[in-house]
């Protein structure tokens, strides 16, 4: 499984996400913002601050909330 | 000399691999360096496209007949309700049925998603059982390829625009258009703009019953105008609706379909709904035809909507045009809102772009609708009345 980005706020299956943005409505921090030129979901962990409310925003379920819905292989390797 | 073109001249030209075909958005520049007449004589079609949740959706199955037979009355695909009241093996999924199990985060649209992945699904189905078909249970499971037909069959999507969406109370609204904050702390909106199918051809003169077009990655039809469609509306001076106005029902094979051009959503407090990617290519008949083609966000208008306003007219605070929207912020009653989009428009692209490629690489010809919708200036409301007050005039 490939992923955008992951720590242990949040992680995005790339897979699922379908870049509309409604996360983008809930994440006060803009932690998550859609790239203006190419409409694409861009993660900052750096202003994620862990609220999760993207998380039930997401339609596609594309967004996970903790380090226990990482894939095995994943956690293994944090 | 004022250049025109007919559907069978363009159709001629993508079979002998000469036809020009670019996109909604690549359009506005040739447009601009070209000029309108050159442009007309250039371009041969423009694709468009669309992105996004439409709730309206589901497919249609048929299972095939078990040893003995049922006739099914009530159907459930991984726990999740189909419409059993057709002929014994058919059946309709809709998008936004909820399992039983998993209500919500699991519906129709998922099964749907499942069935085009190439999934196993379990089925379970009942009858009373008849003399022609004595079985009264079966618990099995099927894939798309197990089944005989299955196909989509969206009563009403592609919206010709669509409201904006505001929240102007004190507490946090969860909606079809996604969380709406309080107190006007965003605005959420839902279509691809200047790439749309139906903003690019406000008065539908080139789509109607039998366009060719692409649904979920596989070709597909127009077979009807969409639920809740309506045409007499209020327009900007280029003839595009400021407002909900034509919709559209389609048709496709669900087992040609990709799960890149389709797939489940959930609306949290909401329910399930389903993201559709559709693209629509326009020919370029004349100036006038390129002319709509060449529409641009900054002239495409919508209404924002207040939805705390929990009645079927909700009031507008003011429109907005869809660059404003795209530009991340707008300012309404002098406060800045960021805004966002549910309809992607990544996705959008890659279809517009899939679909030049159909026509380009693959051939894919358009049809001439066979028959135009008809003008409609007034939507139906329901009512709460007695039997003896309906009025039949």
């Amino acid at each position: 499984m490939s992923k955008k980005a992951y720590k242990q706020r949040i992680y995005i299956e790339a897979e699922k996400c379908v870049e509309c943005g409604a996360c983008t409505a809930v994440c006060g921090a803009k932690a998550l913002r859609l790239d203006k030129t190419t409409w694409k979901l861009i993660y900052n962990v750096q202003k994620c601050q862990g609220c999760m409310l993207c998380v039930s925003a997401c339609p596609s379920r594309a967004i996970k909330s903790d380090i226990e819905d990482l894939p095995s292989a994943v956690a293994a390797a944090l | 000399m004022e250049v025109k073109k007919s559907f069978e001249e363009i159709n001629e030209k993508i079979k002998n691999g000469t036809a020009v075909v670019v996109t909604a958005e690549e359009i506005i520049d040739i447009v601009k360096e070209k000029g309108l007449d050159e442009a007309t004589s250039h371009v041969d079609v423009v694709t468009t496209a669309t992105f996004s949740p439409m709730c309206s959706s589901g497919a249609f199955l048929n299972f095939g007949h078990a040893d003995p037979p049922i006739r099914m009355t009530k159907v459930l695909l991984n726990n999740v309700p189909a419409h059993a009241g057709l002929a014994a093996v058919d059946a309709y999924i809709g998008a936004t049925e909820t399992s039983f199990d998993r209500d919500i985060e699991y519906g129709g649209a998922h099964v749907i998603c499942d069935l085009i992945a190439g999934k196993k699904i379990h089925l379970q189905a009942t009858s009373p059982g008849t003399d022609c078909y004595p079985r009264k249970k079966i618990d099995t499971y099927i894939t798309k390829d197990s089944i005989n037909e299955a196909y989509l069959f969206n009563p009403r999507n592609c919206y010709q625009n669509y409201d904006a969406a505001i929240n102007t109370s004190g507490r946090t609204l969860y909606t079809y258009m996604g969380v709406l904050q309080p107190n006007m702390a965003n605005i959420n909106y839902s279509t691809s703009g200047e790439l749309s199918p139906l903003l690019n051809d406000p008065y539908l003169r080139t789509i109607g019953m039998g366009t060719k077009i692409f649904l979920a990655g596989a070709p597909g039809y127009v077979a009807w105008q969409g639920t809740q469609f309506i045409t007499e509306v209020e327009r900007g001076n280029n003839g595009v609706p400021t407002t909900s106005a034509a919709t559209l029902a389609v048709i496709g094979d669900l087992k040609q379909m990709s799960c890149d051009y389709i797939q489940p959503a959930v609306f949290e407090k909401y329910g399930t709904s389903m993201f559709v990617g559709i693209g629509i290519p326009i020919p370029v008949l004349d100036k006038d035809m390129l002319m709509n083609l060449a529409v641009e966000n900054k002239d495409i208008y919508t209404n924002i909507v207040d939805y705390s306003v929990g009645r079927r007219s909700k009031p507008s605070l003011g429109k907005v045009n869809y660059a404003q929207l795209r530009s991340g912020m707008v300012t309404l009653e002098g406060k800045q809102i960021p805004t966002t989009p549910l309809s992607s428009l990544s996705k959008a692209r890659a279809i517009a772009q899939e679909l030049k490629r159909w026509i380009l690489t693959d051939k894919f010809t358009l049809q001439e609708p066979f028959k135009h919708f008809n003008k409609v200036s007034k939507l139906n409301t329901l009512e709460e009345v007695g039997k003896g007050e309906i009025d039949n005039e």
